[in-house]
């Protein structure tokens, strides 16, 4: 057991030393993969910020959307519009995409005033299902922008400019264009996504991350302590949806491409599993929310051969897939966050720092009236 | 023949006429209608008015039918070596700089800009050629699955008899890496990834249009074959955009424009007198409903007889577990013809939603696509005694595995043989029909493309595939299995017109077999605008 002292030079270490082990990793991991696996991580951190989005509504702010799959195809498709149809570069298209989808979840949100809990789970999710049908709509050039059923290819692909090359690929002779292309798209996606884990963090801190957790909490007390319930909720919702729009427009970069199964009733749920498995209202849980997103589907039909002494089917891959959620969802509930924080209390412990209460009068000092 | 090439080129001069009228107005509505084919359409016509069972074809002779799997074989052989022997003639070869292909009857790939490192048989080992295949072994079209499975058995067959022999003598076991993705193109692009940069495969197969749209740039910027892509999107036929991509089965809006000219050659007994008729189509709202839709509306736009043609459409969506609402909505609409755009479950539903509301009666054609053909679709276990009765189809140039018409083929014999000692029962799925028609496929053009001078390579692949002229054994009799350099780039178009009839569980010829081999226009499809630029 390692005890360390909240604030002290080791605890500064000990912090320093977990964050190295994740970012080594993150770090080297591109250059040692085979490059479509580069480009899954890539996905998996483009999910990871559409998952943000959502843990935004569901897990800090207690409102049960289902239907932040369709602001993650609003990003997608705006992204991808703007750089097919108006000639746009990448970097350009992503604040717009925010915007579009801070509106279009600042509408969907108003319902959220009335409704509650599962109901608002039925309505959002009637969104998931019906956006993929919007996107097929023929009038007013609806379905000529979308693609339609086959959807869209990105017409500029994300290629790393000549200092870029010269940064991250000193000795490049090894590694041929595919590979580089999804290492750069690994960095961008990681780097934005970061990006928005540092936004959100410091929402989450400030005053107005502080109403948003109350209204989770205890609505009535949150509006009896003068926090205004109906912005709050408005502005949680379109907040959300700006995210995981983000999350969509990096998830259309990584693949060069769109379509309406990547944003249908499907991933609606796939993406909630990865949400809830990884840890509800918890920051880190949607990198690996992202991971259970991309690799679960992934890993699954290969599964299939592992089982020994029977040639079991690929068509079991998805019994397979069930039972690896059920494994989870069984050993460790609450998700693997507070699961792992779990067994983290057990080997270290960090004692939390002594409010400073200089400023008060010392217990037990003679108080001296008049 | 004179006047057959006579109307032919009046009917390509309209029909041109007609497409450049169709580029001036560019509004949103009207773009996603593109245009018809010229050429398609004056095969078409000429079939209907000829004859003879071979449409428009001076030079066609109708082979021989085999009536034995030994006859077959030397048949494909045969085949095949004239396929060489023109290619050979034609003296195929790389330029001195290795980057340009040109290959044969006009067909040129540029090599330049193939990525760095990239091999011309990259995947073919002394034993082995590697190939890749993406197709959805789980979700709700795992069906297709079935498709690679029928591969691979055909390729464990095919190395037990010696494999695929290349001109060097060298002899080559075929292996397919079967990847599912579902049916979900977001799994599909990480997948083609995988099989091209880790797998190191020789060609990738894809399945479906939306998994082939989104990978097919790829495919043709890292110069890999996407030979015979399981899809029937008007888009793969592109030999100058895309030359490393190629489908095969007869495209959806060719088929539209078979229905197109069936009508105008039978208005006048329907409605005599110059009198008016109500079209009404169901269309599926996915990629494959729309190519339908699309085809037929430009096929209806660009018609003689346009005014007297009401062109009305409900639309479903390929997940609604029901069709009565759009069926009741279409039989309170006079229709006097009803075209059926759909495909899966949704075949059964619409004879059976026709039984019930009257339609039966009331329409006087009634009309499924190819698709829906297959008895797992209209047996009467599905649709009831009299059910599909008198319904037509426009076949889309295939038999079918599951139906008793062809118990005495002596391929379909030898498919469903091979099934079950495989332990499969045909009769369970109608993807292993699919799977023999492609997998013949596979097997003719990789041998064709060993025994080229140079052996199995991917720029001789691609330039087997692209003259190929064989007789598949899948396609019914008339129809053929050619691609002509870049004149031509579809394997398969033509079809037949066939009536239902239930007693016999069969669909009767109504009409000649219709080979529009060579007349589909190539298809540089324009994406913002989704059609055939």
């Amino acid at each position: 057991m390692f005890v360390f002292h909240e604030g002290t030079s080791q605890h500064r270490m000990y912090q320093a030393f977990g964050w190295l082990l994740l970012a080594i990793p993150m770090i080297i991991a591109p250059y040692m993969l085979p490059s479509f696996r580069v480009a899954q991580l890539a996905q998996c951190a483009g999910w990871a910020v559409a998952i943000l989005g959502m843990n935004i509504a569901i897990g800090w702010s207690g409102l049960l959307s289902l239907g932040h799959i369709a602001f993650c195809g609003v990003g997608a498709y705006t992204t991808t519009i703007l750089i097919n149809e108006s000639g746009w570069e990448f970097w350009m298209t992503l604040p717009l995409a925010f915007i579009v989808c801070f509106i279009a979840g600042g509408l969907v949100g108003l319902p959220a005033l009335k409704i509650k809990g599962l109901y608002l789970a039925l309505v959002t999710f009637s969104l998931a299902y019906t956006f993929p049908i919007l996107l097929k709509i023929e009038g007013g050039g609806v379905a000529r922008r979308t693609g339609g059923d086959n959807g869209r290819n990105l017409d500029e692909k994300l290629v790393p400019t000549e200092w870029i090359r010269k940064l991250f690929f000193v000795n490049g002779e090894g590694t041929d264009e595919s590979t580089r292309i999804a290492v750069y798209k690994y960095f961008v996606t990681v780097a934005i996504g970061l990006v928005c884990f540092l936004i959100v963090r410091n929402i989450l801190k400030s005053r107005g991350g502080r109403a948003m957790i109350a209204l989770r909490d205890n609505h009535i007390g949150a509006a009896v302590s003068g926090v205004p319930l109906n912005k709050t909720k408005v502005l949680t919702f379109a907040l959300s949806a700006a995210i995981a729009g983000i999350g969509g427009s990096l998830i259309a970069m990584v693949l060069d491409s769109v379509g309406p199964t990547m944003f249908d009733a499907n991933y609606a749920i796939i993406t909630l599993m990865g949400l809830v498995l990884a840890g509800v209202g918890t920051l880190h849980g949607c990198w690996l929310g992202g991971l259970f997103v991309v690799f679960l589907q992934d890993l699954a039909p290969r599964a299939v051969g592992l089982v020994p002494f029977y040639e079991l089917d690929v068509v079991y891959a998805r019994a397979i897939y069930g039972v690896m959620l059920v494994l989870v969802a069984f050993f460790m509930p609450g998700g693997v966050v507070s699961f792992s924080k779990k067994w983290r209390a057990r080997l270290i412990q960090v004692v939390p720092k002594l409010p400073d209460t200089s400023h008060l009068p010392k217990p037990g000092a003679a108080v001296t009236l008049g | 023949m004179g006047f057959s090439k006579k109307r032919s080129f009046g009917a390509a001069v309209v029909g041109l006429s007609l497409i450049a009228a169709g580029c001036g107005g560019g509004d949103d509505g009207a773009s996603t209608e593109g245009t018809v084919d010229a050429g398609v359409k004056a095969g078409v016509d000429d079939a209907l008015k000829a004859t003879t069972t071979v449409a428009g074809g001076a030079t066609t002779t109708v082979p021989p039918k085999p009536t034995s799997m030994a006859e077959w074989e030397v048949l494909w052989a045969k085949e095949r070596d004239a396929i060489v022997k023109k290619i050979t003639d034609s003296k195929p070869a790389k330029s001195a700089d290795g980057k340009t292909f040109t290959g044969t009857n006009g067909f040129v790939i540029d090599l330049s800009k193939c990525p760095v490192g990239w091999t011309d048989t990259e995947g073919v080992s002394d034993t082995e050629i590697k190939i890749g295949h993406t197709t959805a072994q789980s979700g709700t079209l795992a069906d297709y699955g079935n498709i690679a499975r029928v591969m691979q058995l055909r390729a464990e067959n095919i190395n037990k008899t010696g494999g695929i022999k290349d001109s060097s003598g060298k002899s080559r076991k075929l292996t397919f890496v079967v990847k599912d993705d579902g049916y979900d193109a977001t799994r599909t692009i990480p997948l083609v990834d995988e099989l091209l940069d880790s797998e190191k495969v020789f060609a990738i197969i894809t399945l479906g249009s939306p998994a082939t749209m989104k990978t097919y740039d790829k495919m043709n910027q890292r110069c890999v074959p996407q030979p015979l892509s399981q899809t029937g999107h008007p888009a793969w036929g592109d030999p100058d955009g895309h030359p490393w991509t190629t489908g095969l089965q007869l495209a959806y809006n060719t088929e539209a424009v078979l229905w197109g000219s069936f009508i105008e050659q039978n208005i006048d007994k329907i409605a005599p007198n110059n009198g008016a008729i109500t079209l009404c189509a169901l269309v599926m709202n996915n990629d494959f409903g729309k190519s339908y839709d699309a085809g037929f509306k430009a096929y209806h736009a660009q018609s003689a007889l346009k005014s007297r043609i009401t062109y009305v459409t409900e639309t479903i969506e390929p997940t609604a577990p029901t069709i009565t609402d759009p069926m009741t909505t279409l039989a309170s609409k006079n229709c006097t013809i009803f075209i059926a755009m759909t495909a899966g479950t949704s075949c059964t539903q619409s004879i059976q939603e026709a039984a019930n509301n009257g339609m039966n009666e009331k329409v006087k054609y009634r009309f499924q696509p190819s698709v829906c053909g297959s008895i797992s679709f209209v047996g009467k276990d599905k649709v009831g005694n009299a059910g599909a009765n008198g319904w037509y189809i426009v076949q889309g140039g295939v038999k079918d595995l599951n139906s008793p018409a062809y118990d005495n083929d002596p391929y379909m014999k030898f498919a469903r043989e091979e099934l079950r000692v495989a332990g499969h029962d045909y009769k369970s799925s109608g993807s292993f029909g699919s799977g023999y028609y492609f997998a013949w496929g596979y097997e003719q053009v990789l041998r064709v493309a060993s025994a080229l001078p140079g052996g199995l390579s991917r720029t001789n692949l691609m330039n087997a595939i692209r003259n190929m002229d064989m007789t598949h054994p899948y396609l019914l009799d008339g129809i053929k299995f050619n691609m002509n350099g870049n004149k031509d780039a579809y394997l398969v178009e033509g079809g037949i017109y066939q009536i239902r009839d239930a007693a016999t569980e069969t669909w009767k010829d109504a009409g000649a077999v219709i080979d529009l081999s060579g007349k589909s226009k190539n298809c540089k499809w324009d994406q913002s605008k989704g059609i055939c630029a």
